[in-house]
This record gives C-alpha cells, structure tokens and sequence, in this order.
C-alpha cells in the first residue's frame, strides 16, 4: 500500500511541476552597469546575416538577441556579449527590419539583402506549349532565375528564339516584380519553335513551342455527279487540299463534315482529315438529285449536285405469288447481270394495329422464293423493296 | 433428460469429427471458398485488422468506413492466423475450427434432447448436412457458423447452470455466449429466442413436474420453478450485459450514425413458387438432407416435453420460406425487408440435426425399425438406409461442388497483373472501381493500399448515391437492374468528385456506358481484365476525410473479442471455482425460494394434449403384413412418380413455348439448345448458323440481357404459326424493346420449330481498300518522382461553349399502382442542352459540368453530361451536350433553381477519335428512317446516333439512339427513330456565354463562338431544323 501512495504522490508532485510557470527564456536579465545602447553591426554572408555588436564597456556576460522580421514571420536569434559573432540563418533577399534586444536597450534597423547570381539551371515555363500561327493565343515565356539561396536574381536573361520560318529573334528581359517574361512571337510557318535562354553564368535546357497550322482557310470539294443506287456502288464525296490563309497544310485529325440533301433524304458524315484531305464513300439509298457540301473548320464549300439513278428496272423485278408462295426474279441489273447473292429483299405486310410483318430475306441466284406465314384476314396487301425500288402485290 | 446416456454418442462424435477434417477440411484447404459469396469479404475484413488492430477507419472501401460495423471475432481470428500461413490459409483454418465447434455443438445440445447414440448419429448428420455445406461451401459464410458453434455449446453449459447452478457452468455459459456475440451477435440476439429460450422452455417444465420439499400450497408452481427462473434470469442478464461490453462500439456506432440504406431485394425474400432459383439455393438445397425428417421433427417434439423445440423449429421454417406466404412479413415486420431471410432457415436446419440422429437411431434400433420391418419388410428397411445413406452422401458431394457446376462467381481472377498496375506509376493514388469481378473484388481490395468506391458490406456505406439505391455492388450493378444501373452511371458521369480513375473490368456489358461516358480502354492486362481510364481527374488529397471513434470504443474493439475467446479457453481450463457461498449472506426466505438445486429428473410422462390426441400406436400399424400388402406398398408410389414425369416430359411445347425456349437458350449461350427449336431452311446447318451469329455481333448479342420475353400467336392454322415475340432488352445505356415476327410450322414429330434461314450479304465492291486515319504518340513523362516538369504538360485545348439554356421537362415512368393497374405518371425535371465546340488544333477529351444554384448563389446540385455527347471531339468539332438532373443529383425543389453555370475543360488526348460512320435519314413528319453505313474498316460494334433539334436560339433538345446490331465495315444497317421534343418541353433560362471556358489558360482571349451548324430545314412551330451525330464503339482486341 504505500508504495502506491509514493508512486501517487510522485506523480502529483510531478504534474504540479510542470504546471509551475518556469522562467522565460525571454526573459533577459538587464545588467545596471551599461549606459549607452551599443552600434548593431551586420553583414551579409552566403549562410545568412552576421550580426555583432561594436561599443564601450560591453559588460561581459550579457545576454542579447536579434528578431527578424520576415515574411516567414520572426526568426530570433541569441548570443552574450562574451561570445562571438551571432549568425542569424536567414538568406532570402528583400528588406529585413530588425530588433536587437541588449540590456535595457532596444536597437532597430534594416537590412536589404540582394539577390545574387542566377545559377544553373534556368527552368523555363512556356504557354501556350502548342499554338496556330498567327493566332491571339500568343505563346510567352516566364522565368525565375533562382540564385544559390533560392532567391530570384536580378540578372538580365538573353533570350533566343528560332523560329519554324528561319528567323532568329534575340532578346534581352530583365527581372521585375520577381519574374522575366516576353511574348515568343510564333510566325507564319509551322514547325517546332525553339528557346534558348542564359544569362552571364547560367544556361536551361531548351523549351519548344509546336507552331500549327491556323483555321482551314481554302479546300477542295468533289463529288461523283452520277451514281447508281445499288448496296454495291459507292457515292464518293472528297474534300482535299486543305491549307490555312498562309499556305500551311491543315493539321491531320481535324474535323471534316459531309453533307448532302434532297426533299425526302439528307447525309450526315464526320470524318478525318488525313494529309489534307478525306472522303467518305457510301451507297446513296434512293434515286434522285442531292445538293451535297463539305466543311472544315470556318471553310464551306460550295454546294455540288449529285444525280443518283436506278440501278434496276422495275420491269425487270418478276414477282409472283401463287398459293401463298412468293417467287421474286431473276432479277437483274442496269448491265444485264443478275444482282449480287445477298441482296436483301425486304418484305413487309402490314397486320391490325399500325404492326408490320417483316422479314429481310436474300437473293440467291438473282431468285427468292418464300411460303408465306399464315397470316391474319386483316392482311391484303404486302410490299417488296429491292435497292431502293418498292413493288407493292395483292394478297390473294 | 437424457443427458446421463451421453458419453454413449462419443464414439460416433469422433468420427463425425473425424469425417468433417476430411470433407469440410479437403474443401477448405484447396480453397474452394474463393468461388463463394462471402468468404473473401471475410478475408478482406481480416486484412484491415492485421493493418490495423485498434483503428477500426478503413480507406478502402466506400471513400471510409468503420469496420465496427460488423462482429470482428472471426476476422481477428483470421488476421492473427495469417501471421503466419496467410489470409487465405487463415480463413480456411478458422472456417475448419468454425465446422469442428458446430458439430460439438450439434451433438452436446442434441444429446440434452436425446439418448447418446441419438445425439452421435445427430453428429454424422451435420458432417453432411446440405444446410451446412451450402453455408460453408456455397455462402463461404463464417461469422455465422463460427457464432452459431459457440451457442450451440453454451447452450449445455446454460443447461446445467439453470439446472444445478454451478458457478463454473454458469461462467462457461457467459464466456460461450460473450464470444458468439463477438462472432455475430444477431446469432445471439435471435439465437436467444430460438435456441435458448426453448431450452430455459423445457427446464422450466421440467420443474414444473419435480416436486420439492416443504411446498407451500399456494404458488406451489411458482416454488417449484423459482430457483430455475431465478438461475436464467441472471444468465440472460448478464447475456445483455456481455452482449453491450463487446459490442459496444458497434451499437454506439448505429445509434450515431443509423443506417439509411434503401431496401435491398435479397432472393431469400422471394416468392420460393415464382422465384424458383431462390427456392432451390434458400429452401430446396438446405433442406435436401433433414427436410425428410420435418414431419417426424414434429411429431416427435410436440409428443414430449421438448416440443419448445419443435415450435421454435416449426417458427424458423415458417421464416425461412422468405415472401412464398405472407406470413414471414407479418411476423418480421420491419425487419423482414433488412434480414437476408435465408438464416433463419440455416438455423431450422440445424435443429432439425437432434431429430435427425433421433430418427436414425430409432431406425436402427427403436420403434421406427419396429414400423418399418411390419410394413414394408427388413429388407426394405435396410436398403432404404443405404439409399439414403448414399442418397446423403452424394447430395453432400454435389452440394460442395455446386460453385463449380453453377457459376455463382466470374472464374477465379489472377490479381498480380492489377497489383502491378496500381503499383506502377503511382496509381494507387487515385480511387478506382472494379465490375464484374463478384466477390473477387474484396480479395483485390485485401491485397492493395489502393482505395474504391465501391465495397462489398452495403451496411456500412454511407454515400447517398449508394445508399439511395438498392444496389448491393457498383460491381454487379447489373443485376440490381435500372435502379443498380443509375447507380453506376452517377459515380461513371461525375468521377472527380470521387478521385475515380481506373475502372478494371471484367464483364463487357459495361462497356457502352463506359465508353460513351467519356472512359477510354487504357489496356488489357496479362489476366484479360480490361482497364479503363478517365482523363482530367485529380489524384487523392494526401489526407483524405475521416470520422473518428473515441478512443476507449477503438481500444474495446481491439481488446474485449479476443478477451472473450480468451475466457471461453480459461473456464474450459479450470475445473472448480473459489468456493464463495453467498447464498448464506441471503435472508432465509429468498434462499429457500431461489439457491435450492433440483437436480433429480422429472418423472416420465407426456403433454397434456396427447391424451386428447389419439396415440400413434392406434394409427400406425406394427402388425406385420402380408409380403403382397408390403410389395403394394412400396411399388404403387414408385410407379405413380414413374407415370407423372412420363407424362411430364412427353408433352409437346406450344408455339409459344417454343419461341421462349429459344430465346432463353439464346440469352444464357446455350446455342445447342437454341438451335434444337430450329427448323432449318436452305442448308442451314448448326455450323452455318454459329457462323451467321458470329457476325451479327453488337449490343444484343454482346452486351445486353433479357428482362422478359412477351410471346403472342397471331396466327395458327395448325400446322403453321405466326407468333409476335417481343424481347425486353437491358443493356447499360437503356432499356430497349424489340419486336421479333417468326413463321413456325409444326414437324412430323408435332414439335413447334421456328423457320430460321441461312445469312447472305452482298459482297463489296472494295476487295483491299485503305483507310487513313490519324494516331497520335504522346511522349513518356521525364522520370522523376517529383512533380510533372512543366515541359511534361500539355495545354488544355481551347474549347468553346455556344448558347445553352436550363429547360424543365416531364419523364414519364410507368408505374403499377396498388390495384394492379399500369398508370404512366409525370415527373418534372430538368435539364441543361446547349452545344460546345473544340478550337484547339489538338483533339480534346472534354468534362462538362453544369451547376444549378439558388438565387443567393448557392450551389444546388451539379453533374456531368454523360452518355448524351461526344466526350472526345477532333480539332474543329463540336458537339451538342445534355446534363441531366435525375435522381440524387436532382435539386429538391425544382423552383429554387435560379441560375446555371456550365464548366467545360479538357485535356488533350489521342483516343478513340475514329469516325467511321455516315447516315443517310429520311424524314416522314416525326419518324426519321436511318441508313447507317460504316465508312471505316473497323467493326462497329455499338452505333450511337444522337439526334440534335435545332430552334432559333441554339440546340433546343438532344436524344441518343444506339443500334442493336454491330455494323461491320462497308455495311449499312436500316434503324427507326423519332425527332421530338420531350413532354412538357419548357425553356426556362438561356444562358449566354461569356468566355470560351472557365478553366482556359489566361492566353485563351478568342471570342469565336460556335459556328452554325448544317441543319436539315423542319416544318414545325418552334423547331429549326435537326441534325446528326454519329459516334461508334469499336471492339478492339
């Protein structure tokens, strides 16, 4: 039992000591023997500031401090009149007021550090890292010449920039407001701008600019004006030669649309364009005549005409249906060739309630033949479309 | 009681012990619980507690969550295990120790109820009991059997405390029950009710029957039964107090922070007569080895004086048949739509275990041997024990391979190659979501640092796009159908809000949302799990917010489950406590009433209500029958089974039927069985027509499900139908309906088939054509592990937004009311439509966001186009965009919103920019017909067709289409749709645009603004004209 009381004890008397109010270390003994405030002297050293102090009758002993006043907040440091030099680890460049704390005396004054040479590397920032020629978005540079400290120097830049076209643009910035920044004019002509930046004893690695082709200016739009409508004949539409209002070949991926249109039928394609030009071939579905375009970027071509023609008569569709058995064909084409196994055969009969009874069937041997479904008494008529030709046959 | 005959039993237990090492053990240790529902959340769980014992926040999963939502005795025990041999070993050794303790268990209570031999045979029984291989083998649950094992061994020691009242069985009681609570204290809880509160049931009656000295004559019951209610009181309360200390944290957790999950549809609450694939896994399979005996169960119970158990028995069963009788709900109340129903019916089982072993034993030896040899013959008897000896053994086998036979899982995942990809270039920082992995999900999750948003114990997630659906599992979402899939499509639209980035999947139903979300197919890795990307997302914050427990409740966690084990090792230790009489320090009258021990048995007598019933011995016969009377008897019931499936099976499908049989097979892959409804035309062999669907790939064939098939026969003439089929289609993207007309003819064997001819196509014209398209290298990153250097980043592309506006519209759902009635509501909503374009001369891959605000600025909701716009647009393209503010992402009260702000960014990026399509439209009033053509010489596997109206002012509306059917190159495919503005179409506010995009770069001062686009001229009031996109999803290998 009563190691418990000293152990309890022990730990009370414990918790009441380190509750005591201890003495400050701030709070600094004044000596009554000094009379006069002494000289704060400082100097500047790659390590931070050097502070001592230069008067009569420096009692020995006598503690003293120094507070700085930073942007990182107060930085403090201390020393006794006995002692050496106090070095105050601080290297960032700017104004630094100070307080030096001696005796009963209170010493102000400030210090305006410099930066020093910027070293190596220069790390340059550039944006835009892409830009058209002759674009509002103009690329720039923005440098920080840090020096040794992490300070940033106040050393002019020589800056270099090469542009696609050639020239050679030489500039000298200086640091202000704790940046160095110029505009990289890009030019006319695409390719790859290139930066070179030093200054008297630093260098960076090079930054680039990828200068591209400004908004498609002038193409070329072609269609095949006569086409046939057959799932195998293809309408073409091509847009080529793309150039922006300088000459440069539009950038490959840029969006290409293709339109075209008549009464009954429109076209909506996006393609690629690929070595300035794309295309889009597909079949056309019906007959008639279609005003076609094209578009990139702000560039739209004019409309051209497209006429499409049958690509089968529809006298030469033979169809008959005899006890509930359809029999299409031969069918043949404009040239005299029976149309392509495959070829869909789409028959449709319409039932009760707006449904439809459909079925796509192929042609084989330029025939089909098909054994009708029972079908509702509501059923009288059904529908035969080849290629785009719609043959209607009453049901018996 | 029969407890005196016990060490009777023993030999069988041994060997039921011994069979169990053998069976549950050579399961266990090849890991055949990998392929199980549970046993890896399990594992999962257990990997947090070997990271981290006494901080119960887990980072994984859900954004946080606190692992003290569930009982951590088997994960600590798991954890502490795989300290050595592993996770997985340590899983296999608990869940072995789990079995081992449940058929002690078995056999210690059963042999209270029965003789030993009984009590033994009861034993063998759990060896094989389908309920307790489903649960181990098929569940991979381990809590359950671990804390069931554990009660059902406190039970004897409660018995022989509130029969006798020693201290030592008293201290067994609470350490035995202390710990099932740490395993799982809703075994307790309902363990409590169902186990023991029929055995204090049958003590209690059996004190009834003892006479005791010096009876009072009044309350002479209440004398006899007094110091038994007083020994169970004191057990039950120190129940609930041991029950609070260990799970405390817990209960201080759910009063704090209450779940407010929306309820999750679980099988086991099913119809078991309309679900039948939750009758066969929740009630058929558990009850394959005991539901035999169920009759005899009661019979013998409510014969005796253990019919408590038999009620609770007949109670469990009755909850476990889930929703096929209203009466579970009734009784469950509340809770009926929170419990997984299947437990209870678990637990049935187990009690079923006594009267099983009872059974065999009278079969052997007892009355029911007797029975038997009069009315069928001995040797009927003896070959009906080894039917059901074998019939048992061999359920047993099937049961435990049932995870290989039915897939309940994806096959087993190689997670090494997703490791390594988390590992490399510091992905881990960013969230990611797995699908289609099941359960494997958790194991992933065990095995990395890397957190996901998705989890697999929906009890302890609190994010509101989880909790107000009833989605199990971003994983699965799936099979939670619309709602599950909403769910998914929030945390796919809007993933910076999660730090979700990565997106590993294995199951390519997924693909369309993800795709046309703006996700991107990173890569394939070594195991064929795909990755997928989102561009533009920032990594995690290097603290990431967390909820924090106090200290005490963190420690108590850590410390009282293992304690609780620890105390159920030391009472089986000690033989005999201090002896500390306080009895004596009690005034007399209250040690007369209540410390009086009874331990002499009751006299042997029946119920009161077997007198009234007509004893069995009158009913059944033990008279020995004529050998024709016995072959009768046996031969009948076989012969009549035989003639039922004869004419079961002989009967002929109906037209109907035969086109629901053929697209069932069709939708599970069963294409045999498919093409067996066919009636081939032109040479259409089995080979040919693989072929033809082989390359009619696409969205139905690839990535979607049957919901239901409607079947209609429009025509019959006896030997040909036309049958209108309609096919519900879910895919990821939308519900479709498709409508299907089929010819069938009847065959000369009277089988229905469905015509079905050979595929042709025209050739094409092109034999080798090129097509250019554009690739894109973007350069490695310097190597470093500081930040990206600025040479690294590319400028993110300038974008313009054009006129958008905010517009408030009707979705119409159709709901079934109360009476059965179909009614289609309205549900007002809005919207923001407008159209942005890329200026920048590098593709883009773009994140729109519209924020509504109230009219003090405040931000009332916000989300992301979707599926509704082309996310990666080529230089120079534009797109029209839909946000919707549908479900959690609506804002409250639709008229707060005062203001809108859209965002739009982008990052530069080089995939998926292929455009390969061309549609020709032909207008008819509203119906537009569409000839899609792939103008590439890639497969389009899914065509997205969205469809822009145009008015005066801009984009007034924009709706999508997708194509059924895969288009390969150089083919057109013929679809339908409509051009219309939704219902209630209201403009609310247009929003003017100031600059080209929020998140340019200061050096984007353009004012271009989008450039008109083609329109097709329309007659109509309000609408201009209307125009297409088109975008395609490609399969790439």
């Amino acid at each position: 039992m009563k190691i418990w009381w000293l152990i309890v004890s022990g730990l009370i008397g414990l918790v009441i000591w380190w509750l005591l109010p201890k003495s400050s270390p701030e709070a600094i003994q004044a000596s009554p023997t000094m009379q006069a405030p002494p000289r704060v002297m400082v100097e500047e050293l790659e390590q931070g500031l050097e502070f001592w102090l230069d008067g009569q009758q420096l009692p020995p002993n006598l503690a003293w401090r120094v507070w700085l006043s930073t942007n990182a907040g107060a930085v403090v440091g201390r020393a006794t009149t006995t002692g050496q030099r106090l070095l105050v680890p601080w290297t960032r460049a700017g104004l630094i007021p100070y307080q030096v704390d001696v005796g009963s005396h209170q010493i102000h004054g400030q210090i305006n550090r410099l930066p020093s040479k910027a070293i190596t590397p220069l790390k340059l920032n550039i944006g835009a890292r892409a830009v058209r020629v002759n674009a509002n978005r103009v690329p720039a540079l923005v440098l920080h010449p840090i020096d040794q400290q992490g300070n940033v120097s106040n050393d002019p830049i020589q800056v270099q920039i090469n542009r696609p076209d050639g020239t050679l643009l030489q500039r000298q910035i200086k640091v202000k407001h704790l940046l160095a920044w110029t505009w990289l004019p890009s030019g006319t002509k695409t390719g790859l701008l290139k930066v070179q930046v030093n200054t008297q004893e630093a260098r960076g690695e090079r930054g680039e600019v990828d200068v591209l082709p400004n908004l498609t200016a002038q193409a070329q739009f072609q269609v095949q004006a006569r086409t046939a409508t057959s799932d195998r004949e293809r309408l073409l539409l091509s847009l080529t030669n793309a150039k922006d209002q300088f000459g440069n070949p539009v950038l490959n991926g840029t969006s290409v649309e293709f339109f075209a249109q008549n009464s009954i039928w429109a076209l909506f394609s996006t393609r690629t364009l690929v070595r300035q030009s794309a295309e889009v071939k597909l079949p056309i579905p019906e007959q008639g005549i279609f005003q076609s375009t094209g578009r990139i970027d702000n560039w739209k071509s004019q409309q051209k005409t497209i006429k499409a023609e049958p690509n089968i008569r529809p006298s030469s569709i033979p169809i008959q249906l005899n006890n509930q058995i359809l029999e299409v064909g031969a069918v043949i084409d404009q040239q005299g060739a029976l149309l392509d196994d495959g070829t869909p055969v789409q028959i449709e009969i319409p039932l009760l309630n707006n449904s439809t009874y459909s079925i796509r069937l192929p042609l084989e041997n330029g025939r089909l033949q098909w054994q009708l479904p029972p079908l509702p008494s509501s059923a009288r008529v059904l529908y035969v479309s080849i290629q785009g030709l719609r043959l209607t046959v009453p049901l018996q | 009681m029969t407890v005196q005959s016990e060490p009777q039993g023993r030999p069988y237990l041994y060997w039921a012990l011994g069979l169990a090492l053998l069976f549950h053990g050579g399961l266990l240790v090849n890991q055949s619980f990998v392929r199980t529902y549970d046993a890896l959340i399990h594992i999962f769980f257990a990997s947090h507690y070997t990271q981290n014992w006494f901080d119960p926040w887990e980072t994984r999963w859900y954004t946080g969550f606190f692992t003290i939502a569930y009982p951590p005795l088997s994960h600590q025990l798991i954890a502490v295990f795989s300290f050595v041999i592993g996770l997985k070993a340590g899983f296999a050794l608990v869940q072995l120790l789990a079995v081992l303790i449940l058929i002690v268990g078995v056999y210690r209570t059963s042999s209270l109820l029965f003789p030993g031999a009984a009590a033994g045979y009861a034993s063998l029984a759990a060896v094989i009991s389908s309920a307790i291989i489903e649960t181990v083998h098929v569940f991979g649950q381990l809590p359950t059997t671990l804390s069931l094992g554990l009660l059902l061994n406190a039970i004897p020691w409660v018995w022989a405390y509130v029969r006798y009242g020693q201290r030592l069985d008293f201290l067994r009681a609470i350490a035995f029950t202390a710990a099932t609570t740490a395993a799982h204290h809703i075994t307790t809880i309902f363990g409590s009710v169902f186990f023991v509160a029929p055995i204090l049931l049958i003590l209690w009656l059996e004190a009834y029957r003892i006479p005791r000295v010096n009876e009072p004559q009044r309350w002479r019951w209440a004398y006899r039964i007094a110091p038994r209610t007083y020994r169970a009181l004191l057990y039950m309360v120190f129940t609930v107090v041991s029950l609070v200390v260990v799970i405390l944290p817990y209960l201080y957790w759910s009063r704090t922070d209450p779940i407010l999950q929306v309820p999750i549809p679980h099988a086991s609450r099913d119809s078991f007569l309309v679900n039948t694939s939750a009758g066969l896994m929740f009630f058929l399979i558990p009850w394959l080895s005991t539901g035999g005996f169920f009759l005899y169960a009661l019979y013998k119970g409510f014969s005796t004086w253990t019919f408590p158990v038999a009620l609770s028995l007949g109670l469990l069963a009755l909850l476990g048949t889930g929703g096929t009788t209203p009466l579970p709900k009734m009784i469950l109340r509340g809770a009926f739509d929170i419990l997984t129903l299947e437990r209870f019916t678990f637990w049935a089982c187990i009690w079923m275990l006594p009267f099983v072993g009872s059974a065999i034993h009278s079969a052997l030896q007892g009355r029911l041997a007797v029975w038997f040899d009069a009315n069928f013959g001995g040797r009927i008897r003896a070959a009906s024990l080894v039917v059901f000896a074998v019939a048992m053994l061999a359920s047993a086998i099937y049961i435990s391979s049932l995870t290989n036979l039915r897939k309940f899982q994806p096959e087993p995942i190689e997670i090494t190659p997703i490791i390594n990809f988390i590992e490399k270039d510091e992905h881990w920082r960013y969230r990611y979501l797995t699908i289609g992995f099941g359960d494997q999900m958790a194991w992933l999750s065990a095995n990395t640092k890397a957190q996901t948003v998705d989890g697999n114990y929906h009890s302890a997630r609190r994010l509101i796009e989880l909790t107000s659906t009833p989605v199990e599992r971003l994983d699965g979402a799936k099979y939670a159908g619309v709602p599950g899939l909403g769910s998914l499509e929030q945390f796919v639209t809007m993933p910076e809000r999660f730090h979700l980035k990565f997106i590993f999947a294995n199951d390519a139903f997924y693909d369309p949302l993800l795709y046309f979300s703006g996700w991107q197919r990173l890569t394939r890795l070594e195991n064929g799990i795909v990755v997928w990307e989102r561009e533009d997302i920032a990594p995690l914050p290097e603290r990431t917010p967390r909820k924090n427990l106090p200290t005490i409740l963190a420690m108590m966690w850590g410390i009282f489950p293992p304690l609780s084990v620890c105390l159920v090792i030391l009472s089986l230790w000690l033989r005999r406590l201090p002896s500390w009489n306080l009895a004596r320090l009690s005034p007399l009258v209250i040690r007369t009433w209540l410390f009086e021990r009874n331990p002499t048995d009751a006299p042997a007598s029946r119920p009161p209500w077997m007198k009234r019933l007509p004893a069995l011995n009158r009913v059944l016969n033990f008279q020995r029958r004529h050998m024709w009377v016995r072959a009768a008897r046996v031969g009948i019931p076989i012969l009549g089974l035989m003639a039922v499936l004869l004419v079961y099976f002989a009967r002929q499908p109906t037209p109907e039927e035969t086109v629901l049989r053929y697209w069932d097979a069709y939708d599970f892959r069963r294409f045999q069985a498919a093409y067996a409804q066919l009636e081939p035309q032109n040479g259409l062999t089995y080979e040919r027509w693989l072929l033809d669907l082989s390359i009619v790939g696409g969205l139905r064939s690839g990535y979607a499900k049957l919901d239901r098939i409607e079947t209609k026969v429009l025509s019959n003439d006896g030997t040909r139908a036309l049958v209108r089929t309609r096919l519900f289609w879910v895919t990821s993207l939308f519900e479709k309906q498709e409508e299907i007309t089929d010819t069938l003819v009847k065959t000369a064997r009277g089988n229905w088939r469905i015509l079905a001819y050979p595929a042709l196509k025209p050739r094409s014209v092109e034999r080798f054509s090129e097509d250019a398209n554009v690739a894109y290298y973007r350069a490695a990153r310097r190597l470093t592990t500081n930040t990206t250097s600025s040479f690294d980043v590319l400028d993110r592309p300038q974008l313009a937004v054009g006129q958008s506006r905010l517009v408030r519209y009707s979705l119409q759902r159709n709901v079934i009311g109360l009476d059965g009635v179909s009614r289609i509501i309205k549900e007002p909503t809005l919207a923001v439509v407008g159209e942005i374009e890329n200026l920048d001369p590098r593709p883009a891959d773009v994140t729109l966001t519209a924020i509504l605000r109230d009219q003090n600025g405040q931000e009332l909701t916000r989300n992301n186009a979707a599926t509704l716009m082309q996310h990666k647009l080529l230089p120079g393209e534009r797109t029209a965009f839909r946000v919707d503010f549908i479900g959690v992402d609506a804002p409250k009260a639709l008229e707060a919103v005062k203001s809108v702000e859209i965002i739009a960014k982008a990052v530069v990026t080089g995939h998926d920019l292929e455009r390969s399509l061309a549609t020709w439209v032909k207008r008819k009033q509203q119906n537009l017909q569409l000839e899609v053509s792939n103008v590439g010489a890639s497969e389009i596997a899914i065509p997205q067709i969205l469809t822009v109206l145009h008015d005066k002012q801009g984009v007034a509306w924009l709706s999508a289409n997708y194509l059924l059917e895969s288009l390969p190159p150089r083919s057109q495919i013929t679809w339908q749709t409509r051009l219309r503005l939704p219902t209630d179409y209201q403009v609310l506010q247009i929003i003017e645009t100031r600059q080209n995009s929020k998140t340019a770069t200061v050096f984007d001062a353009t004012q271009e603004v989008i450039r008109p686009a083609m329109l097709v001229p329309m007659v109509h009031p309000t609408l201009r004209g209307y125009r297409l996109q088109q975008k395609g999803f490609e399969v790439k290998p």
